[in-house]
């Protein structure tokens, strides 16, 4: 029993520090990556003190919709967007916080929609944010929202093997060769028409409260000088009670029912490339 | 229990702990401990079903004590019958009645008569395919007196319900596994770590090989109408690597588990698409099913004696019932069919039994003939899985006419997704170790290297294996 024991616990050992070497490996590879593969990564990647006129967060509905090049050509001001598909308010918060922690801006743009009352994290989303779990300020955050972040930090290597898909060797080989689309065009990037799920008409009913992740971001944006706007994007025939949002967020703007041409539309939820073309134009008279 | 879930993690090394630190000076506290250890195993899938097992195992040892005790032929064939019944009749009833019922529907209807039967929402029992057959056997062997009958109903039921190869075998003969439960179990350390680099060459197979192919399988499967022939062929060879994958994985983790307490299973899978022809594949895959079903049915039937057709009958029925015995849809029957059809050639040549040995047994390289053997029976395995997968007869039709448009083109769903380029790689690696190990029960055999095999082994399960898309063994579902 004795050189069983033996065995196994050197087995167990070697094993452990297999995983303490691989989540080192991994972990340094995707905070310092070669081509950052997510929005995450390329915020945490960029020159500090960098001095931005605005900066655009949301979920996909901000990443396909808003194109500062476009904006930039138009009125000369350069900003980012920061969109991410799949965010809900926590991971948007993480976002702003991480990003005026590193980078000035004047202007914040946040995009609201059906996720409004979402107090919870996205299993998805919060994803590109796994591998700087060991920062204090973002664990602290993490460990509010999801009780499995002890492990996710602690357990060597879990992180990477629960999210093998997002986070697995795949990923980790493209950081070297194969470089991200949004770079080049400062995170948008357009969608193309996809089903005909646009047809189908939809109704959000949104609870009237606040969210204390947007709260906390106006409390972030006061405390930095940062004027912060939010706003909704365009739905394809959807009606959404977006007078709560009128009542509990500052500087709101309803875009909701903007367009109903279905030709802009790649599905209910998301224009495709003409459609982003035009909102960004709606989007910099608006605001510029 | 899943054996890759972290309930199992937690399970085994309590269990065996306590096996061998608490109840281990006492053959009696062995027994009962792992009857114990095997009803909270089960239970924790669904508690509900361990009447059905303690059912089973409680007429069978009766009836194994009555036929020790019975002379009279006439009594002994009764006590058999009631075996055979309620056995069967349990699996009759959970696996098979509603398919029986949906198809006597259609005969009817087919000829003019509609008649209403409503189907029943049966949940089929995990692995009673597996200790049904298992307790068959011993019944039996008792009967033909190949066995004496345990007079130990702790033993009995031990027999019956071993954890490790429960739900989804080996399907265990009592002449092999019970003899183990008479003797009290000592330690036996080099057992014990080859069990557990068994255990984790079955993890490997489960988590890196079937559950990555299981992605683009189940895809492909899905959505067969949407892709080029080449992908279609694609689909069928991942699906043919998933279900081995997964079924030897399990035998590999079954075995291995086994061996921590001291137990010797039969080898379950023997590197199976090395085969050379049919009848090799089948001596090589699930070879306790393929031996019960030759020891039990095909050789009671007249085996491969009498007339040409008498053989030929008794081929058809073992592959058509070790088809229907996987499941309860007439995918299975056209799969057991053609496997038949694929082996006659080799029983009316006589030479269905040329390949007994192992490929390639005396060099490293195959020769060209071997190697045009291997690829033709796999080829016909794939082709015959494709019914295996298949939801439905028509559909396994649909998928292969698509195979036969003899279009080429690996949609970007293939090539962009995770694993995509990775995956037939990882195929490869496990070709190349399995051909180099074809001999063995495992890869990872005691010798210089084998701890670093399996570190080996354990990182790319780490780098490679399927975490967020666990899968459950396919064979739970028989």
């Amino acid at each position: 029993m004795k050189s069983f024991l033996k065995y196994f616990i050197v087995t167990i050992f070697l094993f452990f520090i297999l995983l303490v070497i691989l989540d080192f490996t991994y972990s340094c590879i995707y905070r310092y990556p070669v081509h950052a593969r997510n929005k995450v990564s390329w915020l945490m990647n960029k020159p500090a003190n960098k001095v931005y006129d605005y900066a655009i967060f949301g979920s996909s509905r901000v990443f396909f919709h808003l194109n500062p090049e476009q904006i930039k050509s138009k009125t000369g001001l350069n900003g980012i967007n920061l969109g991410y598909p799949a965010s809900n308010n926590f991971e948007i918060k993480l976002m702003v916080q991480e990003f005026l922690k590193h980078q000035k801006t004047k202007k914040i743009f946040i995009q609201v929609d059906d996720q409004y009352n979402k107090e919870h994290f996205d299993p998805t989303a919060i994803i590109p944010w796994l591998p700087f779990i060991h920062n204090a300020t973002i664990y602290n955050e993490i460990k509010a929202v999801d009780s499995t972040a002890v492990y996710k930090k602690y357990l060597p290597f879990y992180r990477y093997m629960i999210y093998d898909s997002k986070l697995g060797f795949r990923e980790l080989m493209m950081s070297f060769i194969n470089p991200n689309k949004f770079e080049s065009t400062n995170g948008f990037i357009p969608m193309f028409n996809g089903n005909n799920e646009r047809k189908t008409a939809k109704n959000i009913v949104l609870e009237n409260k606040k969210n204390s992740h947007l709260e906390a971001i106006i409390d972030i944006c006061k405390n930095k000088n940062v004027d912060v706007f939010f706003f909704t994007a365009p739905y394809y025939d959807t009606n959404i009670n977006t007078n709560v949002l009128e009542q509990n967020l500052p500087n709101y703007k309803d875009f909701s029912n903007t367009f109903e041409r279905e030709d802009y539309f790649s599905n209910s939820s998301h224009l495709n490339e003409r459609g982003a073309e035009a909102f960004t134009n709606l989007f910099s008279l608006t605001y510029f | 229990m899943l054996f890759n879930s972290i309930d199992f993690a937690v399970f085994l090394p309590i269990v065996f702990g306590i096996y061998w630190f608490i109840v281990s000076k006492k053959l009696k506290l062995q027994n009962l401990f792992i009857v114990l250890a095997s009803y909270v195993f089960y239970g924790w899938w669904d508690w509900r079903f361990l009447a059905l097992i303690a059912f089973s195992t409680a007429i069978d040892y009766a009836v194994g004590v009555a036929l020790s005790k019975q002379k009279e032929r006439t009594t002994r064939k009764v006590l058999l019958w009631i075996s055979i019944v309620v056995n069967l009749g349990f699996l009759g009833f959970f696996k098979y009645y509603n398919f029986f019922l949906d198809n006597f529907v259609s005969a009817f209807s087919f000829f003019g008569k509609n008649i209403q039967a409503n189907s029943l929402n049966i949940i089929l029992p995990v692995g009673i395919s597996f200790y049904t057959f298992q307790t068959l056997s011993y019944t039996i062997d008792v009967y033909k007196r190949k066995l004496e009958p345990t007079k130990d109903f702790i033993v009995f039921a031990a027999f019956v319900s071993f954890f490790p190869q429960l739900v989804a075998g080996p399907i265990e003969r009592a002449t092999n596994l019970l003899p183990q439960f008479y003797v009290k179990r000592q330690f036996n350390a080099s057992l014990a770590k080859d069990g557990l680099r068994q255990m984790v060459w079955g993890l490997f197979k489960k988590i890196v090989i079937a559950d990555n192919c299981a992605q683009f399988a189940n895809d492909i499967f899905s959505n067969y109408d949407d892709y080029s022939s080449s992908t279609l062929w694609l689909g069928a060879v991942y699906f043919a690597f998933q279900i081995y994958g997964d079924f030897s994985g399990y035998s590999d983790i079954a075995i291995g588990t086994s061996k921590l307490f001291g137990f010797n299973l039969k080898q379950n899978f023997a590197t199976p698409y090395f085969s050379r022809d049919i009848a090799e594949f089948w001596r090589r895959w699930h070879i306790s099913l393929s031996t019960w079903f030759r020891d039990y049915l095909y050789i009671p039937l007249g085996g491969s004696r009498g007339k040409k057709i008498i053989q030929l009958r008794n081929v058809f029925v073992i592959f058509i019932v070790s088809g229907f015995w996987h499941g309860a849809n007439w995918t299975f029957i056209v799969w057991g069919t053609l496997n038949a059809l694929f082996f006659l050639p080799l029983l009316l040549t006589n030479k269905n039994r040329k390949h007994t040995n192992v490929v390639a047994e005396n060099h490293t390289i195959p020769t060209l003939r071997e190697t045009l053997q291997m690829i033709i029976t796999f080829v016909l395995t794939v082709f015959a899985w494709i019914f295996f997968r298949a939801e439905s007869v028509e559909k396994a039709l649909l998928y292969i006419k698509g195979i036969f448009e003899f279009s080429v083109q690996l949609e970007d769903r293939l090539t962009l997704n995770r694993y995509a380029f990775e995956l037939l790689p990882l195929i490869g690696i496990l070709i190349i170790i399995e051909w180099f190990s074809r001999q063995k029960e495992h890869p990872i055999k005691t010798n210089a290297y084998s701890t670093l095999y399996m570190i080996f082994i354990l990182l790319l399960i780490i780098l490679f294996g399927s975490f967020s898309n666990i899968q459950e063994f396919i064979y739970f579902q028989f």
